[in-house]
C-alpha cells in the first residue's frame, strides 16, 4: 500500500512527463472560450486571430462569421463584407447576407447594386424585415422618390426617413451663379446670400471704401493714387465675386455633408436596422 | 479600491482599439514634439513664374513678415496661400483667391466657422476655394 | 475503500499540479516572447494565462507583463492601465513600491507632472514607503526636471547623494536659460536688441532698421504738422513693427530656451548611465 502512495506521489510531481508539450491552454475548445473572451472584451484582432487558427486545422463557418464580425467592429468593413459574401450561402446566410448588406454601406457610404439579389433570399421574417428596412433605407439617401413609404418601418421611423427622402430629393442648395451675379451687383451680397454674413459686410466695406477713395482722388485730380485705388477696388470687387461663387459651392457641399452625416448617425442610432444579438452576444 | 476597479472596467473600450492593429516596439522619446511648421525659404521652383513668386514672397517675409509680429489668424498665412493658390491653379483664379482671402482677413465680425489648427491658427487651406476643388472640409 | 480515497486525493493532486505547471510554461512561453520583442503576441499569451488562471494565482506577473509590453510598445495610457491592475494584484510591498513607481515614471514621460506629483506625496504619506524615500525623492526630481523646472530638479538631486551628476546638469540648464521677461524688457527699450542678445542678430538688426526709419518718419510727419500721415505711419506702421519686435524677442527666448530643454533631455535619454523614466 505504501509503494503505491509513494508512486503515486512521486507521480504527481512529475506530471509533466504524462503529458505532451503542447499546453492544453491551446486546445479548440479553450482557444474558443479565449477568443470568445476577448470579442466580448473588445480585443477583435486578438480575437480574430484565436478564430482563425482554430479554423485553419478545423473549418467552420460559425468561426468565419465570428472573424467577420471582428472586423465589422473594427470597422475594416472590406475584410468584413468578403467573410460575409463567402457565408452568404452557408447555414448563418441570413445573418450573413444582412451584414453584408451593412458591410457594403459602411464601406462604400452608398448603396451597392450587387446587394439587390439578397432581398428575396430571405426565410427568416425577422432577417427579411431588417433587411428590407436597411435596403430602403440607403435607397433613400441615394435620392430615390419614396412619397408613399412602405408601412415597414417601427414606431416614429417612417417620419423620421420621410423627412430624410424629402431633404435628400429636394436639398436646400443656394445657387452659384446667383450669389456671384449678386455680388456683382452689389459687392457682398452674394455672401450674405450664403449666410456668410460677416465675410459679406466685411467685403462690402472694404470694396466701398477703395471705391470711395479712388472717386475722391480723381476728383481732388490725384490721379495716380485715383488710379492705385481704382486697381485694388478692381482686385477686391473680382475677389469678391470669385469668393461669392466658392461660398455657394461650398455652402452647398456642407449642406450635403450635414444631412449624409445626419442621416450616417440616424442609422447607426438603429444599428442600421440588424438585430443586435446576430453581432455577437456579449451579456 | 471599487472605484479603481470601475475605473479600470469602463476604461477598458477606450484602450482597446490600440490593439485593432499590429503594432512593433517604439522608442519612447525625452524630446518633446514641437509644431516646427515653418515657412519654405526655398527659392527652388518648376518654371521662371514660380521662381519670380517665390522670390517676391521670401523677400517679404524675410523683410517684412518675419519682423512686424503675428499678424495673420490664417494657416496658411495670406502670402503662403497666395504662393499656393497660384501653384495649385493659375494667376488669374490665384489673384483671385488671394483677394477673397484678403477681405476675410479684414472680417472682425464672425469667424467662428473655421477649425482651429494646433497652432491656434485658422485653418484656411486654398484647396478649398479652387475652382476645380474635390472638397476640404476644414469650413 | 481507502484506495479509492487515495485515487480521488491523487486525481485532485495532479490536476493543481497540472494546472500550476502548464501555467507556469505558460508563463515562460510570454517572457520569450517578450524577450524576442513580439510584444503583441506577449500580450496575447499573458492575456490566455490571465484568462484561464482562475485562482489569480499569476494576475500580478500578467499584468505586470502585459504593462512592459505595452510600455515598449509606447502605449503609455494602456500600460498605466495595467500596471494598476498589477499595483491591486501585488502581494508583496516590494512589488507594490516598484509597479507605483512604474506609474509614476510614465506619467513624467507622458508629461502628467501634477499626477506623477501627487502619486509621490501619496508614496510619501505612505508607511509601508518609510525606507524607500531617497527613491521617491530621486523620481520627483525627474519629474522636475522634465517639467522643465530645473531649479526645484537640482536642489531635489542635490539631497542624493548618488544623484551629483543629475545636479549639476539641472545647474547648468538653469544657469544657460533664457529669462523671457528681461530678453522682452531688452527690446522694449532698444529694438532688436532682446534679438541679439538670443543671437538671432539679422532680425534684430532688421528690427532696429525698421523701427528707427519708421519712428523717424513718424516723427517728421508731426514736426510738419502732417497730423493724419504721422497718426497713420505710426499707428499702422511704426506700432506694427514695434510689437512685432517684443514678440520677436520673446519668440526667440522661449525657442532658445526649448532647444536647451531638448538638448539636455535628449542628452540624458541617450547618455546618462542612472535610473531615468
Amino acid at each position: 500500500m505504501m509503494r503505491i502512495i509513494y508512486f503515486l506521489i512521486l507521480l504527481s510531481f512529475y506530471s509533466t512527463l504524462l503529458f505532451p508539450q503542447d499546453s492544453s491552454l491551446f486546445t479548440t475548445e479553450r482557444r474558443k472560450a479565449f477568443a470568445d473572451y476577448l470579442f466580448c472584451e473588445k480585443d477583435y484582432l486578438r480575437a480574430a486571430e484565436e478564430y482563425e487558427a482554430i479554423n485553419r486545422t478545423q473549418k467552420d463557418d460559425s468561426l468565419e462569421y465570428k472573424i467577420g464580425l471582428c472586423f465589422l467592429k473594427m470597422n475594416d468593413f472590406g475584410k468584413a463584407k468578403s467573410y460575409f459574401n463567402d457565408l452568404r450561402n452557408s447555414f448563418l446566410g441570413e445573418p450573413s447576407r444582412l451584414l453584408y448588406l451593412k458591410s457594403s454601406y459602411l464601406l462604400n457610404k452608398k448603396i451597392d447594386l450587387d446587394t439587390d439579389s439578397l432581398a428575396t433570399q430571405f426565410v427568416n421574417k425577422e432577417f427579411k424585415t431588417a433587411f428590407q428596412r436597411l435596403d430602403l433605407a440607403l435607397q433613400i439617401k441615394a435620392g430615390v422618390n419614396y412619397s408613399n413609404l412602405p408601412n415597414i418601418y417601427e414606431g416614429s421611423d417612417t417620419k423620421t426617413l420621410k423627412s430624410f427622402a424629402e431633404k435628400f430629393m429636394h436639398p436646400q442648395l443656394k445657387s452659384p451663379i446667383a450669389a456671384a451675379l449678386l455680388s456683382a451687383l452689389i459687392p457682398g451680397s452674394g455672401k450674405i446670400y450664403t449666410e456668410n454674413i460677416g465675410d459679406g459686410v466685411t467685403a462690402f466695406l472694404v470694396t466701398g471704401l477703395f471705391t470711395f477713395l479712388s472717386y475722391d482722388n480723381f476728383h481732388a485730380h490725384h490721379d495716380t493714387r485715383g488710379w492705385i485705388f481704382a486697381g485694388l477696388t478692381a482686385f477686391f470687387y473680382g475677389g469678391n465675386v470669385y469668393g461669392s461663387y466658392i461660398s455657394a459651392r461650398n455652402y452647398n457641399l456642407e449642406q450635403q455633408e450635414t444631412l449624409n452625416n445626419e442621416f450616417d448617425s440616424y442609422l447607426s442610432s438603429k444599428n442600421y436596422f440588424v438585430p443586435k444579438e446576430i453581432e455577437g452576444d456579449c451579456k | 479600491m471599487k472605484i479603481v476597479w470601475l475605473i479600470l472596467v469602463f476604461s477598458y473600450s477606450l484602450f482597446a482599439q490600440t490593439d485593432w492593429q499590429r503594432w512593433q516596439k517604439s522608442e519612447i522619446n525625452y524630446v518633446e514634439k514641437t509644431d516646427n511648421s515653418e515657412r519654405s525659404y526655398s527659392l527652388r521652383a518648376d518654371d521662371p513664374f514660380e521662381f519670380f513668386l517665390k522670390t517676391a514672397a521670401v523677400t517679404y517675409w524675410f523683410f517684412i513678415s518675419d519682423v512686424d509680429g503675428d499678424n495673420c489668424p490664417f494657416d496658411p498665412s495670406c502670402s503662403s496661400f497666395f504662393l499656393e493658390s497660384v501653384k495649385a491653379s493659375n494667376i488669374i483664379e490665384g489673384m483671385l483667391m488671394f483677394a477673397d482671402r484678403f477681405t476675410r482677413d479684414f472680417n472682425v465680425f464672425n469667424r467662428h466657422d473655421y477649425h482651429v489648427t494646433r497652432r491656434g491658427r485658422l485653418a484656411d487651406p486654398p484647396e478649398k476655394y479652387l475652382l476645380n476643388s474635390v472638397r476640404s472640409k476644414d469650413k | 475503500m481507502k484506495l479509492r480515497w487515495l485515487l480521488f486525493f491523487f486525481i485532485i493532486l495532479m490536476k493543481e499540479n497540472f494546472s500550476q505547471i502548464e501555467f507556469e510554461k505558460q508563463l515562460a512561453y510570454t517572457e520569450s516572447l517578450f524577450t524576442q520583442e513580439k510584444y503583441f503576441d506577449a500580450i496575447t499569451e499573458a492575456k490566455r494565462l490571465s484568462f484561464f488562471d482562475s485562482t489569480k494565482q499569476f494576475s500580478y506577473s500578467t499584468n505586470k507583463l502585459i504593462a512592459e509590453a505595452y510600455r515598449k510598445g509606447g502605449k503609455l495610457s494602456e500600460a498605466v492601465h495595467y500596471y494598476t491592475k498589477a499595483e491591486i494584484a501585488a502581494t508583496k510591498v516590494e512589488d507594490l513600491f516598484k509597479t507605483k513607481i512604474e506609474i509614476v515614471k510614465i506619467n513624467i514621460l507622458r508629461r502628467a507632472f501634477s499626477l506623477a506629483d501627487h502619486q509621490l506625496n501619496e508614496m510619501e504619506e505612505d508607511p509601508r514607503f518609510v525606507t524607500e524615500n531617497s527613491s521617491l525623492q530621486y523620481w520627483r526630481g525627474w519629474n522636475y526636471l522634465f517639467h522643465d523646472d530645473w531649479e526645484k530638479a537640482a536642489a531635489v538631486f542635490g539631497k542624493i547623494d548618488s544623484a551629483a551628476t543629475l545636479k549639476n546638469i539641472c545647474e547648468e540648464v538653469q544657469k544657460k536659460k533664457y529669462s523671457v521677461s528681461f530678453v522682452k524688457g531688452l527690446s522694449v527699450v532698444l529694438p532688436g536688441a532682446g534679438q541679439f542678445f538670443t543671437g538671432n542678430y539679422v532680425s534684430g538688426i532688421l528690427s532696429l532698421s525698421w523701427n528707427v526709419l519708421l519712428g523717424y518718419l513718424t516723427v517728421q510727419a508731426f514736426s510738419a504738422e502732417r497730423v493724419f500721415d504721422g497718426m497713420v505711419v505710426g499707428s499702422m506702421l511704426w506700432l506694427r513693427f514695434y510689437n512685432g519686435n517684443l514678440s520677436n524677442a520673446e519668440k526667440f527666448a522661449v525657442e532658445k530656451n526649448e532647444l536647451i530643454k531638448n538638448e539636455t533631455l535628449d542628452y540624458l535619454q541617450k547618455n546618462y548611465q542612472g535610473l531615468k523614466p
